[in-house]
């Protein structure tokens, strides 16, 4: 069970930037956002912090950058969205992702056999 | 104050500070912001609460919903994954390039051994120029059939036989030019002499691209390793 539960975490762990980049995908976010998004996602849900390191990694790398905007209810919010090498990036992070998909589920099928 | 706040900001600062320390270990230069990132998340999170669930049960589920500590090292530590600046999208277009350039020296190399490198007034502008686009374009379609773009790792053979294909087309395509329809089409003459032709140039032309990609090539494997 121990083996199954570190499998899952790292599995969840090695995907966590192809998640975050496809959650801006459609626009700005901010942290707290994409964390009550994931939290809904099954099999996706991860800790809270965890969102913030691979944010900031991300805009080192540049594929994301941030923005302050006022709130109404609280001091100002910090806005992330993609730039354009990010939306580059995402498109070769997700063909790749298919391609391992559909890899995985013909191995399973039998078809390599 | 009340004593519930008080509660709550001892433990978000303890928090911060295992955090802060365990990030500490990373260079990384956005590791302040995240720090301030993970305070203001922790604020919301509070905020959220309403002052009747402010309890010190629901003020610890928080942070164990934040995560330990060391997970924020070990998600910042770029050396992990780590991005390359130059896209395959900028490397693609790098290698057609160089291929591109590889096509008009072997052409060029081909004219030059043909004319023993002399009289460029004969064959330059009359001879290789009109042949340059439509040898370049040939050429660059099948290689890009074959996938040639796509890295140097290519074994040898294919080189050989994708270079005798795009040669094949550039040969019969001029034979089409020249002999079919440039025997009933006048102005194709003037656009090309095609009398003025070398022949051998076909043949060299697929010897000097054959060498310049191999050499390419394996220059290119060479500084991989």
């Amino acid at each position: 069970m121990e083996l199954q539960n570190n499998w899952q975490t790292q599995l969840r762990k090695g995907l966590l930037d192809i998640v975050m980049l496809n959650l801006l995908r459609h626009g700005a976010c901010h942290g707290y956002e994409m964390v009550q998004t994931l939290k809904k996602i099954e099999g996706l849900a991860i800790r809270e912090g965890n969102i913030y390191p691979i944010l900031a990694r991300l805009q080192t790398d540049g594929l994301v950058i941030s923005h302050s905007e006022t709130s109404r209810d609280g001091p100002p919010r910090k806005y992330f969205e993609l730039t354009r090498l990010g939306r580059v990036r995402l498109k070769e992070m997700n063909t790749h992702w298919d391609q391992i998909y559909k890899s995985i589920r013909d191995i399973r099928k039998g078809k390599y056999r | 104050m009340t004593s519930e706040t008080k509660r709550w900001e001892s433990l978000k600062a303890e928090y911060l500070r295992q955090v802060e320390l365990a990030i500490s270990s990373v260079k990384h230069p956005r590791r302040h912001e995240v720090l301030e990132d993970v305070r203001s998340h922790l604020d919301q999170r509070f905020a959220d609460l309403g002052p009747d669930r402010q309890t010190p049960e629901n003020m610890e589920k928080i942070l164990e919903e934040m995560g330990p500590a060391s997970d924020y090292a070990e998600l910042l530590d770029s050396e992990a994954v780590p991005f390359q600046r130059n896209t395959p999208q900028k490397n693609h277009f790098r290698i057609v390039l160089i291929y591109s350039i590889l096509f008009i020296l072997g052409l060029f190399l081909a004219f030059g051994a043909a004319y023993n490198f002399q009289d460029f007034n004969q064959w330059f502008c009359t001879l290789f120029l009109p042949l340059l686009i439509p040898v370049l374009v040939i050429k660059l379609v099948v290689f890009g059939y074959f996938k040639f773009y796509q890295g140097w790792g290519l074994p040898f053979w294919k080189i050989i036989s994708v270079n005798w294909i795009g040669n094949l087309w550039f040969v019969a395509l001029f034979f089409v030019f020249g002999y079919v329809l440039g025997r009933n089409i006048s102005s194709l003459n003037d656009w090309f002499p095609f009398d003025q032709f070398r022949q051998v140039i076909f043949l060299l032309d697929w010897f000097f691209t054959l060498v310049l990609v191999w050499v390419t090539v394996l220059f290119f494997k060479k500084t991989a390793k």
